[in-house]
């Protein structure tokens, strides 16, 4: 039979075609293994084209990727009105009448059909199952028994429970709250027991919160109880104590919750974390409608009436108001990129405002030249498969490319992230309060030449972006990601290109294959990821650098801390009388842990002072003596590391001399060592 | 300067008109807006804040329109027909300005040059379209539409009260209650077929091209919309007057599909104004209500009857009340005479 002539109208073409000419006209179009996943219950023997032909379109089934059946028959009423195949329609005649074989705007266009403003978590009526609530005078208790003999009270302010969520934010606070603890400061930190993507209502039922410990999970409370508690103790036993409170996420929180807790804690310093930019808008990437970056134009301007998160603008800034009017936060962003966003986009008073990244990336020594591996570029889309990480623009990118570019494409990300996608080869990865550098292995492991930081808004530091350069890989960063691009265009080997098309551009045209091999060929400079601590080296002007030799070594008794006296290492002190045969003293100090550095990354240990001599009036108690109680490491030759708070026995001695060998430099938060 | 602005409408379309009213007030505070009404309420329904956007709302009654004039009309007509009418009366009652914008219209940013452009004309009329399309399936959908249906659309029309805008009122008023009829084929589409003779008629008529200005599907080819940084949305460089939500929720939406591309900003509008029409919804008023869709009985009326109202007046002669059901009816002569077109 004759194809029918271009520009028939339709209806003259449903009448007589024989399904097996429709079969085969499509038949090439048709991929079988995107149509057999999609098609459940397809068996081995059926043809995909035939069933497609027959069936799967009337059922609504796509028969690849490029083409939506849905779609084309809703947006071409008159084809749907003839009943003829679809894709055969478009084949024979609708592409050269410039018809879609799918809606326009791949990137954004789910984001944009599903883009509501998020709703306020519901109030949580009961505690959740199998965590203890806590009342007030439990929390005092827990708290003050944690403070005895701490240099300081940090209560940090997040989103999740960051010792349990793999991700950057909970990466950093954890790093942080490691580091303070390393300075012997206590880190309580509160998430909203209901999580939630915008400000929590500020209703009359009480307001809980997770509460994590020094990074041990302790219970739920409400913010009444925690505010309570914290009153007290500031009012009392640790109102000569250093405080501190650093708000480093907001979603799902009560800001009227947060601000009573400031005004019990009455910190020395707040801070308040521009990690995203929640402070201007509910849509805290400042994508309107959830897929355009919005600049953060004013309330009642003509874009925010159209965008889902405008009409509840007004509301989110008066309640972030109210909270930066009620706490004097130091404003810290990770960029200056970020803090310039933050400055125009919000008119919030604040006590200071300073940049301070999380972490920097430290240049080390090239490795011996290699040969050169000739394969295909190795380019990876990292983390979470979501419209403002640029996932939709990885996916479109790979489906046009169609198979043709001269790349290998990777997604790397946690198990629940990856997005089974044709063409990708998925690879679980993922960076973790106890795997700091997961991601930064996954990478190097798969040996992943161009890292594709897509965001569509800017970021405020891009914690990916540096996990990518410390394994080794360059970015490719589009134009408007922030301190993403900054980055990228300050790093040797990184590259930015402006938007979609100049990104599929630069694969299509073997850009990109000759990029990585001129690369591999030079051989690429390697950096540790260093992290900074975050809130943990904030200096101000205390003019304090963030790391100190000093271990801050004293002995803890029933009756409290004793100083001793250093000379050459040897520290000695004097103690109390007692006839107790089992006293126990407890040896503390500043600590560290060595997993945070990359360097050191096998060191899984906690490590206080490295004691190559302990005397109890002048008797030496030699490694592994029983009065060695407890945290000590196992004694190494010359030395045993205690893990900054180590029990010796002491009985009735009144006289104790360590030798400490000078093998640690400890983090010091400078905030703490500078608070009256 | 009192303007006055008015819109034409039947409840079916009361949560667009509102969605007009809102936007049209963010943007001219001191505008008096005003609603022709060509509809009754079904039995029961009485929202008294229906209109509380509107400044005052007419019905046929107020505009002394006869029930047999009006019969000859279906809906898309008759909301067009009584546009004249309402024209002269608002001009009659000293309005400096009179602007009218369809109710499916929203505004955006404010008319800022029309002051400017009503000191050297009378009356303002907007072209469907300000640029040539290129390609053959978009001449098809544009260009040629126009011809067919009227260079200028209709859904914004700026009249100032002076002796050429009455003159215009006049003679328009007067056409649209000779024959308001989408009739192509006669060369007739309701009020609008009739402006593409204004220019040629009239002395001061100002032909509005600004790309911010009466933005819809049949231009949307050539006008590329964007968010500024301010919060500001310009086409084409002009700040966004208004944009015309045409036949949204039917060709309106394949239409915009086609014309907006890969441009995000047209869906944008497209779902706000989704947004806006949902929490504007009329819960009294059924699904495609028109209380003149139907004779007294309920019987709708034909298509074909409209065009006998129109074509044979010996016949109406005999009928007060044409949509009457009930007696020596219309409908009655129609079901003895013409039986295949009442059901």
């Amino acid at each position: 039979m004759d194809q029918p002539k271009p520009g028939a109208t339709p209806s003259a073409w449903a009448e007589g075609i024989p399904p097996e000419h429709v079969v085969r006209q499509i038949a090439a179009q048709i991929d079988a293994a995107f149509y057999r996943a999609h098609t459940p219950g397809l068996a081995d023997d059926d043809d995909p084209a035939d069933h497609y032909a027959t069936a799967g379109w009337r059922e609504g089934r796509d028969p690849n990727a490029w083409f939506s059946t849905v779609y084309y028959l809703r947006a071409n009423p008159d084809v749907r009105a003839t009943g003829v195949n679809p894709l055969w329609h478009y084949l024979a005649q609708g592409f050269r009448e410039g018809r879609r074989p799918r809606p326009a705007g791949a990137i954004w266009r789910d984001d944009l059909d599903r883009a509501t403003a998020p709703p306020s978590p519901p109030d949580a009526v009961a505690a959740p199952a199998g965590a203890p609530a806590l009342g007030p005078e439990d929390l005092r208790r827990l708290i003050a028994t944690a403070c005895a003999g701490a240099r300081g009270l940090v209560v940090s302010v997040s989103h999740d429970r960051y010792i349990e969520v793999p991700g950057g934010t909970q990466l950093l606070i954890a790093d942080e709250q490691r580091k303070f603890n390393g300075d012997r400061a206590v880190y309580l930190h509160l998430s909203p027991v209901v999580p939630g993507l915008g400000l929590a209502a500020d209703g009359a039922a009480p307001f809980w919160f997770n509460l994590i410990l020094d990074g041990a999970v302790r219970g739920i409370a409400t913010a009444g109880s925690v505010a309570l508690a914290l009153g007290s103790l500031a009012a009392g036993p640790l109102a000569a104590l250093p405080r501190l409170l650093a708000v480093h996420a907001l979603h799902g929180h009560r800001p009227e919750a947060i601000a009573g807790i400031a005004q019990a804690l009455r910190p020395s310093h707040a801070f308040f974390w521009v990690h995203d930019y929640t402070a201007a808008c509910a849509s805290p990437r400042l994508l309107r409608n959830d897929i355009a970056f919005c600049h953060a134009p004013p309330p009642d301007s003509i874009a925010c009436r159209v965008c889902v998160h405008g009409p509840g603008r007004p509301a989110h800034l008066t309640r972030l108001r109210t909270l930066f009017a009620a706490v004097p936060f130091h404003v810290v962003a990770p960029s200056q990129a970020a803090l310039d966003l933050f400055g125009h986009a919000t008119d919030l008073p604040a006590r200071g405002l300073l940049v301070h990244p999380h972490a920097h990336l430290q240049p080390l020594a090239a490795p011996p030249p290699a040969a050169a591996d000739a394969g295909p570029p190795r380019v990876a889309f990292v983390g979470h498969a979501a419209f403002h990480k640029g996932w939709t623009r990885f996916r479109e990118l790979v489906a046009s490319l169609g198979g043709k570019a001269d790349a290998v494409f990777f997604h790397v990300g946690s198990p629940s992230e990856l997005r089974a996608l044709d063409g990708v080869t998925l690879v679980a990865g993922e960076s973790s309060a106890t795997k700091p550098f997961g991601m930064v292995r996954a990478l190097a492991d798969h040996r992943i030449d161009l890292v594709l930081a897509l965001s569509p808004w800017p970021e405020t530091f891009g914690y990916v972006a540096h996990e990518a350069l410390a394994a080794g890989a360059d970015l490719l960063a589009t134009a408007g990601s922030g301190h993403v691009a900054t980055l990228a265009t300050a790093t040797e080997g990184s590259l930015w290109v402006a938007d979609d098309a100049a990104l599929a551009e630069f694969f299509r045209s073997g850009r990109a294959a000759a990029h990585v091999h001129a690369r591999r060929a030079a051989g690429r400079q390697p950096f540790a990821l260093v992290h900074s601590g975050s809130t943990a080296s904030i200096k101000l002007d205390t003019g304090l650098a963030p790391t100190t030799e000093a271990p801050d070594l004293h002995v803890f008794l029933r009756g409290g801390r004793l100083d001793g006296i250093e000379a050459a290492g040897v520290w000695r002190f004097v103690l109390p009388a007692s006839d107790d045969p089992k006293r126990l003293l407890r040896l503390r100090s500043r600590h560290m842990r060595g997993a945070w550095d990359r360097a050191a990354e096998g060191e899984r240990r906690r490590l206080g002072v490295a004691v190559a001599a302990l005397a109890l009036d002048g008797a030496n108690v030699p490694p592994g003596d029983p009065r060695r109680v407890s945290g000590w490491h196992k004694p190494e030759a010359g030395w045993q590391w205690t893990d900054g708070d180590a029990a010796v026995l002491l009985g009735s001695a009144r006289r104790l001399e360590i030798t400490v060998l000078p093998f640690a430099r400890y983090w010091r938060a400078p905030l703490l060592a500078a608070a009256p | 300067m009192s303007i006055v602005c008015f819109t034409s409408l039947t409840l079916g379309y009361l949560p667009r008109a509102r969605v007009l009213a809102e936007t049209l007030r963010a943007a001219h505070p001191h505008w008096s807006l005003w609603a022709v009404l060509v509809d009754h309420p079904p039995p029961g329904y009485a929202n008294r804040a229906a209109f509380a956007g509107f400044d005052r709302v007419l019905d046929m009654d107020d505009l002394s329109i006869e029930r047999r004039w009006l019969f000859r009309h279906d809906l898309v007509e008759a909301c067009t027909a009584v546009k004249g009418t309402m024209l002269r009366h608002l001009l009659a009652l000293g309005a400096e300005t009179v602007v009218y914008l369809d109710p499916d219209i929203a505004v955006f940013h404010p008319l800022a040059s029309l002051g400017e452009r009503l000191q050297s004309a009378s009356v303002l009329l907007t072209p469907h379209q300000t640029e040539p399309d290129v390609d053959a399936a978009t001449i098809a959908d544009n260009e040629r539409a126009s011809l067919r249906y009227g260079t200028y659309n209709l859904g914004f029309l700026a009249v100032r009260n002076d002796a050429t805008g009455n003159a215009f009122a006049d003679w328009w008023a007067a056409r649209l209650h000779e024959a308001c009829f989408d009739a192509p084929e006669a060369g007739l589409f309701t009020d609008q077929k009739y402006c593409d003779a204004v220019p040629g008629l009239f002395d001061r008529v100002g032909i509005v091209r600004d790309p911010g200005w009466n933005v819809a599907s049949w231009n949307l080819s050539q006008r590329r919309i964007r968010f500024g940084t301010d919060g500001g949305i310009a086409v084409n460089g002009s700040p966004l007057a208004f944009y015309h939500f045409t036949k949204h929720g039917g060709a309106g939406d394949i239409m915009t599909e086609r014309y907006a591309g890969e441009a995000h900003e047209p869906h944008e509008l497209w779902r706000w104004y989704c947004r806006r029409l949902a929490a504007h919804a009329e819960p009294g008023i059924p699904a495609g209500w028109w209380h003149f869709s139907s004779f007294s009985d309920g019987t709708k009326i034909p298509p074909a009857a409209r065009l006998l109202a129109r074509n044979r007046p010996d016949v109406m002669a005999q009928f007060d009340d044409p949509f009457a059901a009930q007696g020596d009816s219309l409908l009655r002569w129609l079901r003895q005479n013409a039986p295949e077109m009442p059901p």
